[in-house]
């Protein structure tokens, strides 16, 4: 029973930081309309931040300077940001499909910047022994405990991005997405509003990222695979329906639980059907994919802009 | 509407089935399970058949002789990674706490392995065996002695590499490594022993996975320092093969230098014998006493006619499981600390000798409390106190295009 609640615990940890993935693309994406397929850069800059700051010294990467996960995350989110602000300032003059191309090639230089920076980064040995928030308390408590800290971290984001979208500066940056000539004429600075949105989502990521790295006690470059860290959370964006955070949260849960489920049934397969069970598992997630993309768009929740009031 | 109602009827079908499948597995009492992480998809996908074979002949031979403890039967429950970090953690984290395995064999890769003890076997205390991970660091690794491998880490091989390369005349040498921890680390321990006999790198390039074409890291190479020949460290399907094409092509290079993950007679058929001709390399070896080789060839291929029992890592998978039942039944419980504490026991001397397909055996000597040493199918599979096997490697040579061993050293 223990090892079930420790199971789903885990399971759980990594959806809740799907969450905060998702919720940083459905600022940039669902509130304005960026398109962002670059979300493994700013994972990838928050995630060496907070394992840098917080590994134990070490010969093979920069630093490792043992500091606490509370001064550290906050300064993850500090670097996604950092990352975001001067992409942002160029790239955001690019429309749609642009932009997408655009943060997919600034990805890749994050990427393989990790992978050769040895002397900043250990290079593909990548950064070992990241502490982990709480793990003293030990199984099974300490895994409950992380797990309570990123559900924390959620719901403060849930409950920040909640209030975007609400506040003039969300119907703003809905403005600039449905009709950006109308908001113009209004007085909006589109370029800024966009830029803003940007850099508040990047930072999310960087959250995310962090919280990634202290979960899984490595980062390597590895680890940062642009299918399960920049797409994945598009598919959960989608799936539980852009425009609505709780979409994007219930849709990192959701898309998640398939996920975990489908390797688990997978693993119930008998002899050789197992192994091919993992390409199978692949096919059905993305034929998944296409059914909500054709039966509904608008994901599980869709955008809600007139009860928000 | 129709199209709507067919498909529902086949998804209750096929969750039925779903649903009745994990029953039937269930159903059988009496079994002990082990847990194997596997690439079976993603980039070292191409590995894992002849691996996971060599793993299901340990576990039928051992179920055919009556299988562990009190006659029950070994079961593998399998998890694939997709050579994926994230992906590894979260299967194990199944394995571990949903499945409930004593012990996981796998994963196969360095840096995976390194998530996955980390994050969910270290914590839990499961112990794991590595077939195939070969980095230097896992030998670190604070785990509570619970991190073993059956493979020759990768210092050991490019000691040997370098000794050899400048045995055979090659004075000046261009390093080519795939880049990561595998390339990496196998081509610093070949550059340290090369230039330790006397030898000299003219230059290094760490190379990046699947590019259509390698021309100008190649013309690099050659162009510095005057090279004798090129010491390839790559997988064949993700940019070895290509390498060797564009050196032949462009007679950049007309020697090369091979390692483990490029011993595939694949590499022969796709490059050519007249070019690989001389061509020569370094595998984790066959310490094994040749009967027991023998023994374990004869029966893998009995069971698989179209695989190499000689694969990369396949005799070394074999063994993994030999010694994690081997360690099950000395425990005499599938309970994680009692086999993590009884592996040393059966692989390493004192005890007597047992090898591959002698399960019968090694179970009446340790019902009568005697001692074991399993002596595998890859070599002696004794683990020193970092939980690596201490192995020997083989030297091999293309000759008249096909790969041939010249002999089994030790460092």
């Amino acid at each position: 029973m223990e090892q079930a609640a420790l199971y789903f615990a885990t399971m759980l940890t990594l959806a809740g930081i799907y969450a905060a993935l998702a919720l940083g693309l459905n600022l940039q994406w669902g509130l304005t309309g960026l398109m962002n397929f670059g979300g493994l850069g700013f994972v990838a800059m928050g995630a060496y931040t907070a394992a840098l700051l917080t590994a134990p010294a070490s010969p093979m990467h920069l630093g490792g300077f043992g500091w606490p996960w509370w001064v550290a995350w906050p300064l993850a989110a500090l670097a996604g940001a950092a990352l975001a602000l001067p992409i942002g300032a160029i790239a955001l003059r690019l429309r749609a499909d642009y932009l997408a191309i655009a943060t997919i090639g600034i990805a890749e230089i994050v990427r393989l910047a990790v992978r050769n920076e040895d002397w900043l980064t250990g290079g593909p040995l990548g950064v070992p022994g990241i502490p982990r928030p709480f793990e003293a308390l030990g199984l099974p408590w300490g895994q409950f405990a992380y797990l309570a800290l990123v559900a924390a971290v959620v719901a403060g984001l849930f409950a920040l991005a909640q209030a975007t979208a609400r506040s003039p500066f969300g119907r703003a940056l809905r403005a600039v997405r449905d009709d950006e000539e109308a908001a113009k004429a209004v007085g909006k600075n589109p370029a800024r509003l966009r830029l803003q949105a940007f850099v508040l989502g990047a930072a999310c990521m960087g959250l995310g990222g962090a919280m990634l790295a202290a979960f899984f006690k490595f980062m390597g470059p590895d680890a940062l695979d642009p299918v399960t860290t920049t797409f994945l959370v598009w598919v959960m964006l989608i799936a539980g329906g852009s425009g609505n955070n709780a979409g994007a949260v219930i849709g990192a849960i959701a898309v998640w639980a398939v996920w975990a489920a489908t390797d688990w049934l997978a693993g119930q397969l008998p002899g050789e059907l197992a192994t091919r069970a993992a390409y199978v598992r692949l096919f059905l997630i993305g034929l998944a994919l296409q059914v909500i993309l054709l039966t509904r768009p608008q994901g599980l929740i869709g955008e809600r802009i007139g009860a928000q009031r | 509407m129709t199209t709507l109602a067919l498909s529902r009827r086949t998804l209750l079908a096929a969750g039925a089935a779903a649903a009745a499948l994990p029953l039937a597995a269930r159903a059988q009492e009496g079994q002990v399970r082990i847990g194997a992480i596997l690439s079976a998809s993603g980039g070292l996908a191409a590995f894992v058949p002849p691996i996971r074979a060599g793993i299901m002949l340990a576990l039928e031979e051992i179920n055919a002789a009556g299988g562990v403890l009190n006659g029950q039967r070994l079961t593998l429950i399998e998890a694939d990674d997709q050579t994926n970090p994230q992906v590894g953690v979260s299967v194990a984290t199944r394995l571990v706490q949903a499945d409930n395995v004593p012990i996981i064999i796998g994963p196969m890769a360095s840096g995976i392995l390194i998530a996955t003890a980390n994050a969910v076997t270290i914590p839990a205390g499961v112990p794991i065996i590595s077939p195939s991970a070969t980095a230097p660091a896992i030998s670190a690794l604070s785990d509570n002695d619970t991190v073993f491998r059956t493979a020759v880490p990768d210092g050991l091989q490019g000691a040997v590499l370098g000794r050899i390369t400048r045995e055979r005349g090659i004075e000046r040498a261009a390093v080519m490594a795939i880049n990561n921890d595998y390339g990496r680390g196998l081509a610093a321990a070949f550059q340290a022993a090369f230039e330790r006999h006397g030898g000299s790198v003219t230059a290094t390039q760490n190379f990046e996975e699947n590019r259509p074409s390698y021309r100008a890291e190649l013309q690099t190479l050659a162009g510095r320092g005057n090279p004798q020949a090129l010491v390839l460290v790559a997988y064949p399907g993700s940019g070895g093969n290509t390498i060797l094409r564009n050196a032949v092509e462009n007679a950049f290079f007309s020697r090369f230098v091979l390692t483990d993950g490029m011993r595939d007679q694949a590499v022969v058929q796709a490059v050519g014998a007249q070019p690989l001709a001389g061509t020569f390399g370094t595998a984790p070896g066959t310490a094994a006493a040749p009967e027991r080789r023998a023994a374990y060839e004869a029966a893998f291929r009995r069971a698989n006619p179209a695989m190499d029992p000689a694969g990369a890592f396949v005799a070394q998978a074999y063994d993994a499981a030999y010694v994690a039942a081997l360690a099950i039944q000395k425990a005499g419980r599938a309970d994680r600390a009692a086999i993590r504490a009884a592996l040393r026991e059966v692989a390493n001397p004192p005890g007597e000798m047992v090898g591959p397909g002698e399960w019968a055996k090694a179970r009446g000597l340790i019902a009568q409390g005697a001692g074991v040493n399993y002596e595998g199918a890859s070599g002696p599979v004794d683990f020193n106190e970092a939980g690596d096997a201490q192995g020997r490697i083989e030297v091999w040579e293309i000759r008249d295009g096909r790969i041939a061993t010249v002999e089994n050293v030790s460092a």
